[in-house]
């Protein structure tokens, strides 16, 4: 159940862009993360600011995991074989 | 729900709760419900004592309730005796109803615990507000108050159930409570419910009505009518009480109901509760602290009365005190009613919870739950001490056994390259090219000389090579099927769906494998390492049988093996395979890929040639060569190094049959067309080049260090001598750019075959004939010398162009140079230079 | 064959499971619909995708209340993670 909180704990220190339900797109460093997805970032940035005036003094957040709909993030910071490895394994292990 | 009392419910601070009550198995079936817990708290404890006193005990004995930020739970507690009295006043049970018939009910100033008396809403807000009858109060109420009746089909599921329904109700009762606070001064013909009867809504109004009756009219039934629902909301937001045991409920778990702020309209949930809740006492927030969360301190009772009722002093009557007693009794019995629900779950339930909840907070084993981030650091840190080595292989081998790719570069119209192998393999071309040359500068270079000079004078025609290989016509897309013949059994060839589960179970088949190898017994136990041994090589089986090598060869087309790998998800299977598999078992394997070559996807449905403008394709068009494209890199990056090194292994005897396999069963010259084709065949020629040359023993393999064979050396020259000649009239059609040429119409001619395309694009496109020239080059070095002309002969055109070209002021110096090196890896083979052409 | 490739699976998530590594095509709320190659999920239905490609619908309204002819809006992104939540459903790419 923990492998989504796996994976997202890898991207720690990298620059994501977390894309919520409302359309807001924050990027920033991931600084942690935690089971229910739940995200802090720094040094963060919005997307389309005049938008979201209101954002631009913020330097820093932390976003509910609920209200997420997207994170992107640089192919490179992941290992695909490996994730998928670690997919099949989970998926046995919730079967036991 | 779990915030309710300001404590956390789950079970370590439960436990310590449950200790001072003595109690603790009573109610663990209720978990689910604070309710329940509350009776846990203090009925459990005190089987004969007054409630009121257990509770306090319970709050400053229990070391968990006055842990950290729980400054509420006294108050909480305080309050809550008058709940039970009420809830059980509300009780449909017979043997709880006396009080509560007698009709001698307290008004709600005097009376000891008003606030009780709204907890029969607890269950039916929902329906109390919507004004229907309920019948939700049935099955909401079994879970808070088992009852004889519904308390057996509130099933403990249902409690679990249910946490929602029963948590707002407490966080409400005040307010149904306030309602009643001006003393109508009725009595209700009520009757005690007939036990395990579920009462409606209206008998509970009509109870809450009658416990609201000021004592001094106690013995006047009055008919007083019961209090509509709007009089009752009325009231509610009229009069605002201090909040009394109000627990300030804890934001709730993730819910997203929007708070309602009118309460009759639908805002049922706890949201809406808690808004209702919010608006009637404001002073909510201060209550908790205004106790201080010294609650044990007062004494309970006083206390309540104090705080919830200020402005009516408090004046526990001796019927008050009757009332207690008779309280007390029933929630005795209550609590033997439930006492049902003992044991329900055992230590080991309990163990398994603790296990669960922990594990979500540390885990022993690492690769269990948190496999991604372990391993995937591992790799970064090993990545990062080899990072000195400039580029870094795009396929990273990681500890005992465990193949793990990383990314690739990302690749431009071509794809990506693949070029690990090709690098690899074109470096070998080039040692055997620079051997041969060296053999062969002074022998030959007359008669090669005199080939290539004739055509640079542009004069002679050029002999045409005259070979007997029939060529048929070739048709496009032709199918697989026809490349091959077929005898034999015949069945459907795999379905996606097949291909896929069958993957996935060789995945998780390997990926045991895998782990089972990491857990290698320590090499001392020989008996363990004995049954380690056996234990992976019958998973091996396992996974040969998987693989379906074994399966007749024309059984179907393509064949299964060649199903499975065919989807890009088979190919990066390839290598992890591969490395647990013997090594007949993985010749076996190689000669079954070589005999069904063409039944792959990425020869017979190649990537077509490159065109000029890609904005001529359809859109369809465009993602079939993505697609194709991408297979056929993956093809090179994945199976063709496990191709390569099982090669590597053969003796020349097998890489001769192998051709030979090849040669028999396919149109070579189709194969060869192909990158993977392309591939393959400079794999076996350039081993089988080395070991003619350098029968020197290989390192990785010393049974070889015979010298070779000559009936293998026989066979060999045989073989290969055919594989040339069927190939040779068509050695122009391998090189992409030839072929692309021949493709292209429009415009688009002038710009493929000229040089007019991209630099970047004509580098990629290089590179691509890169590997062609080094597969010819390869050819020209195993050649005899008549067959070196032959040779020179079919590819001068494609040598004089591309030398020409080289030179054309329009051709980018880098890419200049790429082509120049490409000839001369052919050239240099055959003992010439490219500098040598004019 | 078939059968034994069906017998295997027992539940839906085993259906996504065969798509590891493959493209598929998720619908998603919202009018959006991504496709990508498919490197993990959970019980959730959270995904991680690359090479994806991202599709909304819109359709924008006049003024006077009147939809316009739907449009759509394409993005292409390298890697993504999609919360379950917003997940209708997880199907193979046919090809």
């Amino acid at each position: 159940m923990l492998l989504i909180f796996s994976f997202f704990k890898t991207l720690t220190d990298q620059v994501i862009t977390v894309e919520l339900k409302n359309d807001l797109s924050i990027t920033g460093t991931l600084k942690s993360v935690d089971q229910f997805l739940n995200i802090r970032l720094d040094g963060i940035s919005v997307e389309d600011p005049e938008r979201h005036p209101h954002m631009l003094a913020v330097k820093n957040c932390f976003i509910r995991g609920s209200v997420v709909r997207y994170v992107r993030m640089a192919a490179r910071s992941v290992d695909t074989t490996l994730l998928e490895d670690a997919t099949r394994r989970e998926a046995k292990e919730a079967k036991k | 729900m779990s915030g309710f009392f300001g404590f956390d419910t789950s079970l370590p601070e439960r436990g310590g709760q449950r200790g001072p009550g003595g109690g603790q198995q009573h109610f663990s079936g209720f978990q689910a419900s604070n309710v329940d817990e509350t009776f846990a708290l203090g009925g459990a404890g005190e089987e004969e004592d007054l409630a009121v006193y257990t509770w306090g005990e319970g709050g400053m004995g229990g070391g968990g309730l006055l842990e950290g930020g729980d400054e509420l739970n006294d108050e909480t507690f305080g309050d809550d005796l008058g709940e039970i009295n009420n809830n059980f006043q509300f009780s449909s049970q017979p043997a709880t109803a006396p009080p509560t018939v007698k009709g001698k009910i307290a008004s709600t100033q005097s009376r000891y615990k008003p606030k009780p008396v709204s907890d029969p809403f607890a269950f039916s807000e929902d329906d109390f507000y919507s004004s229907r009858p309920s019948k939700k109060t049935t099955t909401a109420k079994a879970p808070s108050r088992p009852k004889p009746s519904t308390g057996q089909s509130g099933s403990v599921e249902n409690l679990w159930n249910k946490p929602a329904v029963s948590s707002p109700a407490w966080g409400t009762a005040p307010s149904a409570m306030t309602k009643l606070t001006p003393p109508p001064s009725a009595s209700f013909p009520s009757q005690p419910p007939a036990p395990g009867h579920i009462k409606s809504l209206e008998e509970i109004e009509a109870e809450m009505a009658q416990m609201a009756i000021p004592s001094t009219s106690t013995a006047a039934p009055t008919q007083q009518k019961v209090f509509s629902l709007e009089e009752i909301e009325k009231q509610m937001m009229e009069q605002i009480e201090p909040p009394r045991q109000a627990t300030p409920q804890q934001p709730a778990p993730p819910r997203e109901a929007t708070p309602t702020q009118v309460p009759g309209l639908a805002g049922s949930g706890y949201a809406s509760q808690q808004a209702l809740l919010d608006s009637m006492f404001p002073e909510l927030g201060k209550g908790p602290s205004a106790l201080g969360g010294l609650a044990p301190a007062f004494p309970p009772g006083p206390r309540q009365e104090g705080q919830s009722q200020p402005s009516q002093p408090p004046q526990p009557s001796p019927e008050e005190l009757a009332r207690m007693e008779e309280l007390h009794k029933r929630i005795t019995s209550k609590i033997q009613s439930m006492a049902k629900y003992n044991n329900l779950m055992g230590s080991s339930d309990k163990d398994f919870i603790t296990r669960i909840q922990l594990s979500q907070l540390a885990t022993a084993d690492p690769y269990t739950s948190d496999f991604y981030a372990q391993v995937f650091s591992a790799l970064k840190r090993s990545r990062m001490i080899a990072e000195g080595q400039g580029d870094g292989p795009t396929v990273v081998q990681v500890g005992a056994g465990m193949g793990l790719g990383v990314g690739g570069p990302v690749g431009n119209r071509f794809g990506k390259m693949g070029q690990n192998t090709m690098t690899k393999l074109s470096t070998q071309v080039k040692k055997l090219v620079e051997n041969r040359a060296q053999h062969q500068k002074i022998t030959n270079t007359a008669a090669l000389q005199g080939a290539l000079g004739r055509v640079t004078r542009g004069n002679a025609a050029a002999p045409r090579p005259v070979l007997a290989i029939p060529t048929s016509n070739k048709p496009e897309n032709r199918p697989a099927s026809q490349l091959n013949q077929q005898t034999g059994i015949h069945r459907a060839a795999l379905t996606k769906k097949q291909v896929m589960f069958a993957l996935e179970e060789l995945y998780d088949a390997i990926l045991e494998l895998e782990q089972m190898r990491r857990e290698a017994p320590p090499p001392t136990a020989m008996e363990e390492i004995e049954i380690w041994h056996a234990k992976c090589q019958a998973k091996v089986d396992i996974i040969w049988r998987r693989l379906m090598v074994m399966e007749p060869l024309d059984i179907s087309i393509p064949h299964p093996f060649i199903s499975l790998v065919n989807p890009i998800k088979g190919q990066k299977l390839f290598p992890r395979l591969l490395r647990h598999l013997p090594h007949t078992q993985s010749i076996t394997l190689l000669s079954l890929l070589i005999a069904t070559y063409t039944q792959l996807d990425v020869v017979f449905r190649a990537p077509p040639p490159p065109v000029a403008d890609a904005s001529l394709l359809t859109k369809a068009d465009r993602l079939d060569r993505v697609k194709r494209e991408a297979e056929t890199d993956s093809f090179l990056q994945f199976v063709i190094p496990g191709v390569d090194m099982i090669i590597n292994r053969c003796g020349l005897g097998l890489v001769a049959g192998m051709l030979a396999i090849s040669a028999q069963r396919s149109e070579v010259w189709r194969v060869a067309a192909t990158r993977p084709g392309v591939a393959l065949y400079t794999a076996l020629l350039s081993k089988a080049q080395s070991l003619i040359r350098s029968p020197t023993p290989d390192p990785m393999n010393p049974q070889q260090n015979q010298q070779v064979d000559p009936a293998e050396l026989e066979q060999w020259s045989k073989t290969f001598t055919y594989f040339l000649h069927v190939l040779l009239p068509h050695l122009n059609d391998l090189f992409p750019s030839s072929v692309a040429q021949k493709a292209a119409f429009g415009p688009g001619a002038y710009l493929i075959g000229g040089d007019a395309v991209s630099d970047r694009e004509g580098q990629e496109m290089e590179r691509r004939e890169a590997e062609v020239w080094g597969f010819v080059a390869v050819l020209a070095v195993n050649a005899a010398e008549e067959d070196q002309t032959n040779l020179v002969a079919a590819l001068r055109e494609k040598i004089l162009h591309t030398v020409q070209s080289s030179r054309h002021p329009n051709v980018s110096p880098a890419r200049a140079e790429m082509k120049l090196r490409n000839v001369n890896m052919f050239l240099n083979g055959l003992g010439l230079d490219a500098s040598m052409i004019e | 064959m078939d059968d034994a490739a069906n017998s295997g699976i027992s539940e839906p998530l085993d259906l996504v499971k065969l798509s590891l590594g493959e493209r598929v095509f998720i619908k998603l709320r919202g009018d959006r619909t991504v496709t990508g190659l498919l490197h993990a999920y959970d019980a959730h239905m959270n995904v991680v995708l690359s090479q994806v490609e991202e599709t909304i619908h819109i359709v924008d309204v006049t003024e006077d209340g009147n939809p316009l002819p739907p449009r759509v809006e394409k993005r292409s992104l390298e890697m993504l993670f999609v919360r379950g939540d917003g997940v209708i459903l997880i199907s193979p790419t046919q090809q």
